[in-house]
């Protein structure tokens, strides 16, 4: 999938979700994945940086989640 | 005797007789449908009752003039129910003739010694697969005797560098990469608890750099659960990224 889902850890961390061929649409995946009550993103896999030099430093706005909440 | 048309089938046919316990009524019940009274030949007290007169008769329906006694003795005869039993000829019998679903596997003479279909090809000359009374499938393919198979419920291949990305799964929904070095893999379908078998590889081409040993994050209570399996690679205490990720669960 050419998809990425973003949400926020409790530490302020950010995790992103591949999400698999598995016959699930990346909202299913989103709803099914993403731990619950914690909200999420959805973007193009280009927005998300290869460079992970940083990666524990990445970051994101809480107001920028807004796809769902997982279930 | 030569015949014009088809040579009839070999059969025979027979009247039908039923005999009926009689009492003070007019009405009696047919064990065959017929369309009027003259399809039987009605006996009461061994004396032949006309027809439409002396009674009508409907699909079951038999009805009397006037009602019998218990002592009388009555019967009758089926005149337009012949029954007829035929023998169909060898080899006559297609598939038209039978109904959908007919063919019972009380019908079939097991054990079959030899199985096809569109998707399994049996050539074994010996018990080679078998379900066990308990569901479990067992098959030999060189283990040396049939035995209980114990199947890979998940598993992906994942390239956690760069941009991650899952290169082939099966049930595994997403790969979760919460941070240098660290994945969760959530399963698609659930597992049935957390005794399923982990087998985890990571490897890199020669040259390329130490891309760390898979551990598991034992401080992370939710490291293994029904739903998903969390591990990191490290060296040391330093978590790293790693560029091929095989995860196998056995269950």
């Amino acid at each position: 999938m050419d998809k990425r889902i973003i949400y926020k850890n409790d530490d302020g961390t950010i995790s992103i979700i591949i999400p698999a061929n598995c016959g699930l649409t990346v909202e299913q995946i989103a709803q099914k994945d993403v731990p619950t009550g914690k909200s999420y993103k959805i973007v193009n896999v280009s927005e998300i940086s290869s460079d992970r030099t940083f990666r524990n430093a990445w970051t994101i706005d809480d107001a920028q989640l807004t796809d769902g909440v997982g279930e | 005797m030569a015949y014009i048309g088809n040579i009839p089938a070999e059969k025979y046919s027979a009247f039908q007789k039923q005999d009926f316990t009689t009492s003070a009524t007019t009405s009696y019940t047919l064990d065959n449908p017929v369309a009027n009274a003259n399809e039987l030949a009605l006996f009461i007290n061994f004396v032949r009752q006309e027809p439409t007169t002396a009674y009508s008769a409907s699909g079951t329906s038999l009805t009397l003039t006037s009602a019998t006694a218990s002592s009388d003795d009555m019967y009758c005869v089926y005149l337009g129910k012949a029954v007829q039993t035929v023998n169909p000829p060898n080899a006559s019998v297609g598939a038209s003739q039978l109904v959908d679903g007919s063919v019972t596997s009380a019908k079939i003479n097991y054990p079959l010694t030899t199985f096809s279909s569109t998707g399994i090809d049996d050539n074994a000359s010996a018990n080679a697969l078998t379900i066990d009374s308990s569901s479990n499938l067992q098959f030999n393919s060189g283990f040396g005797s049939v035995a209980t198979a114990y199947g890979v419920r998940a598993w992906v291949n994942f390239n956690g560098t760069g941009t991650v990305a899952i290169q082939d799964s099966g049930n595994v929904s997403s790969v979760t990469d919460n941070g240098t070095g660290e994945y969760t893999i959530n399963f698609a379908s659930n597992f049935p608890d957390v005794n399923y078998c982990h087998l985890v590889g990571g490897s890199q081409g020669v040259g390329v750099g130490n891309n760390g040993l898979p551990v598991l994050n034992l401080n992370n209570a939710s490291y293994k659960s029904v739903s998903s399996f969390r591990l990191m690679f490290a060296v040391g205490n330093t978590t790293t990224d790693n560029s091929d990720i095989n995860l196998a669960f056995v269950r």
